[in-house]
């Protein structure tokens, strides 16, 4: 008591003292408003403070202050957002200030779900990317240029082929059967990436081998920032979609002022990274022989035929074809994109326009796209808002077969150098046989295979200011995908019987995806030192897919007359069709139902802070989708997280070093939706019938009690700046577990079904650590040089099997990749391989039993496997420098992982295994070849059981360092710019992947494998069957601001 | 503000009362279940998709005949060189034999969608069917699961003749079944629990199905003639007798006059065909491609030169008509399944009946030789060979029924089932060896790890 008395005292003489000392001096009232001193906008919310006093009030909304202070005082302006700035009063009435942007990222504003939040006051994980990472990058598309820069991301690159897929993971893969895709959302709108081209067995999968990806239709100079929620309380709020994290891309927006004309172009060259060695025609050839002496044979006579090839040829020593650079050729890009930027106080918009056209590192490979955006937002009233978003993109893939497909995969496969490219008359070799065997992939080339795609964004809102506090926002968007793709086939690679057979196939996707938002917004003050923010409404998504293709039948129908290259029209019957098959039509057609889906969603958050340093956030969401069983019609999905920044404590508020520190922690519950639709019902499915009836069959059995895929996730985070915040940094914990996996459930076959769709109990973990570092290490006028450093290290592994304890049981089927607990999702399960037995030349693997070395086979193979082998890198990230020197700039992005290991699932094929009927890898040349030789390549011989000599002698490390980016740029002075009448211009060179550190002798580090489905994109990643070489590219380009 | 509030509100419960059929989707080109039995017409379309796995080439319509041929040892195995078939040559038998997995996958079909026709049948009333056609349906489908059963059985387990009581038979289903259901882990049944359910299944469709049926669709005579097939297999030949007497005694079918009849049936059919008691519209791929060719010397599976010189010195016009020589190699091959094109198929034939008859009256040991031989010779009769009026005495009868079956029977998937019958060795095996059987399929027991296997 006497203790509260005599605080109470002290307190009362300070303010006595205080304003009699304020009384004493000539009191004025101090307005002024703060801007950036980038663009002129109002700068809220800094503290601006009467130094060596007390006093101190915030800008406003408009960057207004109004403050009382003594006319010879000196005001400081201070804020996380901006640097520091103090200026004297000098008995004016008025003193306005331009603030510059501070080094820290702690300032920035990040767009969350339904909202933005200050950085500093985040609970979440949340990592941004800035417009910069991909527009001066040669990035074929914006998820590929997210590559090193964000932690806990991890971005794969398929392969070098245009428009192709991108694996992204946040955090890791928790899902088996599932997509484990984020999931992505533009403007507030969620925004489908599924692969159109994948599915529904139309017939059309010329390209299958190589997904495609569907965000590479957007224009990334478009793109204001990328915000990827990692966590569950910045992720939660989208609920049963949030499991595999979410991405949110924002599109840029007017700015007031004079309208800034911006003009970008960039052209550009590309090759592939490297190549893969393969053996020249005679090497082939000599070893040919060899293994036919091996296998007890004689050396083939010149002239003989070779014996068991796709089409009788004999060796021609002058034929000797590099098919890699017959099938893959130096890339182009040429680039334009136009924009605009402007308005006024009640209205600002941006337009832009883009050409795009790029010519490929593999032949026929050609992508263009062209599109235009529009964002308008006006300011109708004092209270309401109006905004527009449209965006339409319109883009054009000729894609090409890989892999299995041919192309690039046969150059390396099936296509050997012995073959020519042409026959003698000018025909294609290999394409005067009955049923073309598909061994000239320059033949095969010439057939086209088109898609084109038109993405349409629409979206509009409006938000009502209810009150100063309560506002009111309604959205509603659309994203509309049209895609029609066209194969042609020429008719020297299409036969039937002895004639030749052109065809033209069709397929039309409609994919609509309609979404409306409408939520409250409440800011305001609790008490006299709390906020809250809160967001409460609901959503209404709703998702349509309808496809219809035709086709020629297969065996027998196409354009007889080869003048023919599209339209239905022209296709008829090959004469040599037998009567039974030419009664019915030539042309085949398919249609898929109406596939409908949806959700609809109700979802609160409430964050709350206390002094500016305790922080509490909450958040949930309800997810209703027809994908739900229902017994499980809603999902909940709530979040709850905390931080206490640490250095608004009086013991860290006069620290030289910590200028920031946050402890942040989180905890929720997300799930993944991306089940498939219609699985929980019973359904019967047309069948085939008996004696004049048509029959009806019970396709699927019902479960009522199917559900969305669980995920948990525990965050601990630490966030930083030090220095006058010159280094500031974040240090990230996470566990994240999911259950409930879905699965196709074997069921004993004598039920009359195979399996069925149930949530099983499989649990995987991603556990992992995540560090990030910003540093501003030279800043003055002239020079300025900043690093960024991201590391990321992601444990995954399976907990759980529900009881499928034997490994062949959840076979991922693809790379002998398997489900074990205790060991990553995707495991290889291989004998291991010790090596080459000196004496015989036979391939050695390790018993299981006894730890001795035996021979491979058959069975061998079978009974020695084990979990072998890295799936994911121990840690991956990616370091960036920039460097500015009065108008030169130069910048560098490194981007790495380490320990991970791929299965070349085709190298036991390229090496020694189909020594018959392949080309082979240069490895080969060291093969044992006599009793005593020491070799890790088994003896040759043209009977080797390739299908059954899988072994870990076929795992690569592909750690990498590579140079992502780097760009060299100079923007013109001022005095010459402003005599050109323009604001700016920039001219730079920038290249991608012209350097890469790596061990792994085959194509190129970065590869995953061609994917059909979710279980082998989560699963068989890391498995590449002849996969293509990525692409290094330099391009140089202009930007200009009039 | 209060006003907007409301239309806000307003607005908000519009939304979302008509967004909640979102939730509410079915797919256009399927019917959700809860909805398919209540219409006859469904329970009616049920059926033919059952019918159309039980006749399909992967089970009765082919694979069934093949198999037992396969296993047996009347066919040439020169051809079998790969494939699922070479197996039945080397008796190394996979999991993941391409035949025991369409065999076990389709028969199991076949039961599965007639348990769902017996279910929709137990639990709903049609006011749209009379009682005749909904006890002709349940008939069917109990028809198409005995049959199924009792198929599955002699193709997968030892025969009954060894230790029907201990022996792993199959899984008998006899309920149509929920996804919890579905996932529970069921052991194969034993010989005669399978037998049983079999003989169970039959002897109510043979109480529930008229005596005619059109030509392509199970009947009352069907049933009973498939009794007289298991209880002849069983060797229980009183009820053998009973049944295949009754067949012959009272279906009114007639053995006819042409050994070819029964194998040249390809129009649709409205009534019985002389000399089959069951003939099914089928496809005839699987037959025609495994017993003939249209280039006869590329014939997969010729008779072997023992079968081949029986058929050719005791078959009559079953030799002349039904076989033919391929030139040098000569190779006898069957022309049974020779129809280029769609072939409905017998399943049963009277002949099988008489032969039954015949075996059973002498094995049962109540018989007149003028008897016996009547029923060998009503088959001798249409084959135009010369009444065998001499033979008697129990041994000799048997020696004669069992050449006559072989004769009459051949590349019908007959030959394997009567030496397991007789306890005789097969192609050098035991009849009861394992060794010599099907494994049960990898998609059985990777749900079921612990199912005991052949």
């Amino acid at each position: 008591m006497k203790f509260t008395l005599s605080k109470h005292l002290k307190i009362c003489m300070l303010l006595i003292f205080t304003s009699l000392t304020m009384a004493s001096m000539a009191q004025v009232s101090v307005t002024g408003t703060v801007t950036d001193a980038k663009d002129g906008s109002p700068a809220v919310g800094v503290t601006v403070l009467v130094k060596g006093t007390k006093t101190a009030v915030k800008t406003s909304i408009n960057g207004v202050y109004n403050i009382a202070a003594a006319s010879n005082a000196t005001l400081v302006f201070s804020s996380v957002s901006y640097n520091r700035a103090e200026v004297a009063v000098n008995g004016k009435a008025m003193v306005d200030v331009s603030l510059t942007g501070s080094s820290t990222s702690l300032g920035e504003v990040v767009v969350v779900g339904y909202g933005t939040q200050q950085r500093k006051f985040m609970t979440g994980s949340v990592a941004k990317v800035d417009a910069k990472a991909f527009t001066s990058t040669p990035a074929p598309s914006f998820d590929a240029a997210l590559q090193g820069r964000a932690p806990g991301l991890q971005v794969q690159q398929a392969n070098g082929s245009l428009g192709g897929a991108v694996r992204i993971r946040v955090r890791g893969t928790s899902s088996i059967s599932s997509s484990g895709d984020p999931l992505y959302v533009v403007d507030g709108i969620p925004f489908a990436n599924n692969d159109l081209q994948a599915g529904f067995g139309s017939g059309l999968d010329a390209t299958k081998s190589n997904n495609t990806n569907p965000l590479a239709t957007i224009n990334q100079n478009d793109i204001e920032s990328i915000e990827v929620l990692k966590d569950a309380a910045s992720a939660s709020i989208y609920g049963a979609r949030a499991a595999n994290g979410v991405i949110l891309i924002t599109t840029k927006k007017g700015k007031s002022g004079k309208t800034q004309i911006s003009l970008d172009a960039v052209s550009g060259i590309s090759q592939i990274t490297r190549k893969l060695p393969q053996l020249n025609g005679a090497e082939w050839y000599q070893l040919y022989n060899e293994a036919r002496v091996n296998d007890g044979g004689l050396p083939l006579g010149p002239n003989q035929v070779i014996p068991g090839l796709a089409l009788p040829y004999a060796y021609n020593p002058n034929v000797n074809t590099d098919w890699i650079n017959e099938t893959t050729q130096p890339g182009a890009l040429y680039e334009a994109n136009l924009s605009a930027r402007g308005g006024n106080d009640k209205t600002r918009f941006f337009l832009s326009g883009v050409f795009r056209d790029e010519k490929g590192v593999l032949v026929g490979n050609n992508f263009q796209r062209i599109g235009g955006r529009v964002n308008i937002d006006n300011k109708a009233t004092d209270r309401l808002d109006l905004g527009v978003q449209i965006g339409i993109y319109s883009s054009r893939n000729n894609e090409v077969p890989t892999s299995f497909r041919g192309g690039v995969g046969a150059a390396q496969s099936n296509a050997l150098p012995i073959f020519p490219v042409k026959n003698a008359d000018g025909s294609f070799f290999g394409t005067q046989v009955q049923y073309n065997p598909g061994v000239n992939p320059v033949a095969n080339l010439n057939n086209t295979f088109t898609n084109k795609s038109l993405r349409t964004f629409a979206n509009v809102n409006a938000t009502y200011k209810l009150t100063k506090a309560l506002s009111f926002r309604s959205e509603l968007g659309l994203d509309l995908i049209n895609q029609k793709e066209v194969y042609y086939e020429q008719p020297y690679n299409r036969w039937y019987e002895r004639t030749q057979l052109a065809a033209s196939s069709e397929r039309n996707v409609d994919n609509t995806n309609v979404n409306t938002n409408n939520y409250f917004t409440y800011n305001h003050a609790i008490g006299k030192q709390g906020k809250l923010e809160a967001v409460a409404g609901f959503a209404v998504n709703t998702l349509k897919f309808k496809e219809a293709s035709v086709r020629p039948q297969s065996g027998g129908a196409g354009y007889v007359n080869p003048y023919f290259t599209s339209g239905t029209a022209g296709i008829g019957w090959s004469p040599l069709a037998p009567a039974s098959i030419t009664n019915g039509s030539p042309v085949a057609a398919y249609t898929s139902p109406d596939i409908k889906s949806g959700f609809i969603s109700y979802f609160a958050r409430a964050n709350y802070r206390l002094l500016d340093k305790y922080l509490l956030g909450f958040s949930v969401r309800a997810d209703g989708s027809p994908r739900f069983g229902e017994n499980n019609r809603y999902g909940y999905f709530p979040a709850l997280s905390a931080g206490w920044i640490a250095s608004e404590e009086k013991f860290l508020q006069n620290s030289k070093v910590i200028n920031y520190l946050k402890l942040r922690a989180s905890f929720g519950l997300t799930g993944n939706a991306e089940i498939g639709d219609y699985r929980f019902l019973e359904l019967y499915n047309p069948a085939g019938g008996y004696a004049g009836i048509n029959g009806l069959r019970q396709g699927s059995l019902a479960n009522p009690d199917l559900t969305w895929e669980k995920g948990e996730q525990i965050d601990l985070g630490l966030d930083f700046g030090l220095i006058k915040n010159r280094l500031s940094g974040s240090i990230s914990f996470y566990t994240k577990k999911s259950k409930d996996l879905l699965l196709n459930k074997p069921v004993q076959r004598s039920t009359g079904f195979d399996n069925l769709a149930a949530n099983v109990d499989i649990q995987i973990r991603n556990r992992g650590v995540e560090l990030v570092l910003n540093s501003t290490n030279v800043a003055t006028t002239d020079f300025k040089w900043t690093t960024s450093f991201n590391i990321s290290r992601n444990e995954n592994k399976v907990l759980t099997v529900a009881g499928f304890d034997d490994p062949d049981f959840l076979d991922l089927s693809e790379g002998d990749t398997r489900v074990i607990a205790g060991y990553p999702l995707g495991q290889n399960y291989l004998p291991i391989f010790v090596g080459v037995d000196p004496a015989t030349g036979a391939a050695l693997i390790r018993d299981k039993v006894t730890g001795k070395p035996v021979p491979l086979t058959a069975a061998t193979q079978n009974a020695n496997r084990v979990p072998v082998g890295n799936p994911n890198p121990d840690f991956f990230g990616g370091f960036e420098n920039t460097f500015t020197y009065k108008g030169f700039d130069l910048g560098f992005l490194f981007t790495f992982q380490y320990g991970n290991e791929i299965y070349d699932d085709g190298a036991k094929f390229q090496i020694g295994g189909k020594l018959n009927e392949w080309n082979q890898r240069r490895e080969i040349l060291s093969r044992w070849q006599k009793p005593g030789d020491v070799s890790d390549i088994p003896r040759l011989s043209l009977n080797v059981d390739a299908n059954n000599s899988n072994s870990s002698k076929w795992l690569f490390d592909v750690s990498y360092l590579r140079l992502r980016n780097i760009s060299f740029g100079y923007s013109l002075p001022a005095q010459i710019v402003t005599k050109a009448k323009i604001t700016s211009a920039r001219l730079y060179v920038a290249a991608s992947n012209i350097l890469t550190f790596t061990k792994y002798a085959g194509w190129d580090p970065e590869v995953v494998r061609y994917r059909f489905n979710n279980g082998a994109s989560n699963g068989a990643s890391n498995a590449p069957y002849l996969p293509s070489p990525q692409a290094k590219s330099i391009n140089i380009g202009i930007n200009l601001v009039l | 503000m209060k006003k907007t509030l409301i239309y806000i509100f307003v607005a908000v419960a519009l939304i979302t009362t008509s967004c909640k059929k979102v939730l509410e989707q079915i797919p256009g080109d399927a019917q959700p279940g809860d909805q398919v039995l209540k219409s006859s017409a469904n329970v009616n379309a049920i059926l033919a998709a059952s019918y159309e796995r039980f006749v399909s080439n992967d089970f009765m319509g082919g694979l069934v005949v093949k198999t037992s041929e396969l296993y047996g040892d009347q066919i040439d195995f020169t051809n079998v060189t790969g494939g699922a078939e070479v197996q039945f040559k080397q008796r190394g038998f996979s999991t993941f034999n391409g035949i025991g997995r369409s065999l076990w996958f389709t028969g199991y079909e076949a039961i599965g969608r007639a348990n769902v026709v017996l279910k929709a049948l137990a639990e709903n009333t049609y006011p749209d069917i009379t009682l005749a056609v909904n006890d002709r349906w349940k008939g069917e489908a109990l028809f198409i699961r005995g049959a199924s059963h009792f198929e599955l059985t002699r193709l997968f387990a030892k025969p009954f003749t060894n230790n029907p009581s201990t022996d792993p038979g199959v899984v008998v289903r006899q309920k149509a079944l929920t996804a919890e259901e579905a996932q529970i882990a069921l052991q194969r049944n034993t010989v005669r629990e399978s037998y049983d359910a079999a003989i169970a299944d039959l002897k109510q469709a043979e109480l529930l199905l008229p005596a005619t049926n059109g030509g392509v669709r199970v009947n009352r005579f069907t049933a009973k003639a498939y009794l007289a097939r298991i209880y002849f297999n069983m060797a229980d030949y009183v009820n053998a007798r009973l049944y295949a007497n009754d067949v012959i005694a009272n279906s009114g079918y007639s053995l006819g006059t042409n050994v070819t009849t029964p194998f040249s049936s390809t129009a649709a059919i409205t009534a019985p065909v002389a000399g089959v008691i069951q003939m099914l519209q089928a496809d005839g791929g699987t037959l025609r491609g495994t017993f003939w060719s249209l280039d006869i010397n590329n014939t997969y599976l010729p008779l072997n030169a023992t079968t081949a010189s029986i058929i050719s010195s005791k078959g009559g016009t079953r030799s002349s008509l039904l076989t033919a020589n391929t030139p040098a190699p000569v190779r006898t091959i069957s022309l049974k399944w020779s129809i280029p094109t769609l072939q409905n198929t017998p399943i049963i034939r009277l002949a099988e009946m008489y032969l039954i008859r015949a075996e059973a009256s002498v094995q049962n040991g109540t018989f007149t030789d003028a008897a016996v031989r009547a029923d060998v010779n009503a088959l001798r009769t249409v084959a135009g060979l010369a009444a065998d009026n001499t033979t008697t005495g129990a041994a000799a009868l048997l020696t004669l029924i069992r050449t006559e079956r072989v004769v009459e029977l051949f590349t019908e998937g007959d030959g394997y089932h009567e030496l397991r019958r007789l306890k005789l060795n097969v192609r050098g095996i035991p009849f009861n060896d394992a060794s010599g059987l099907l494994k049960i399929p990898d998609g059985e027991v990777r749900a079921n790890l612990g199912m005991i296997q052949n």
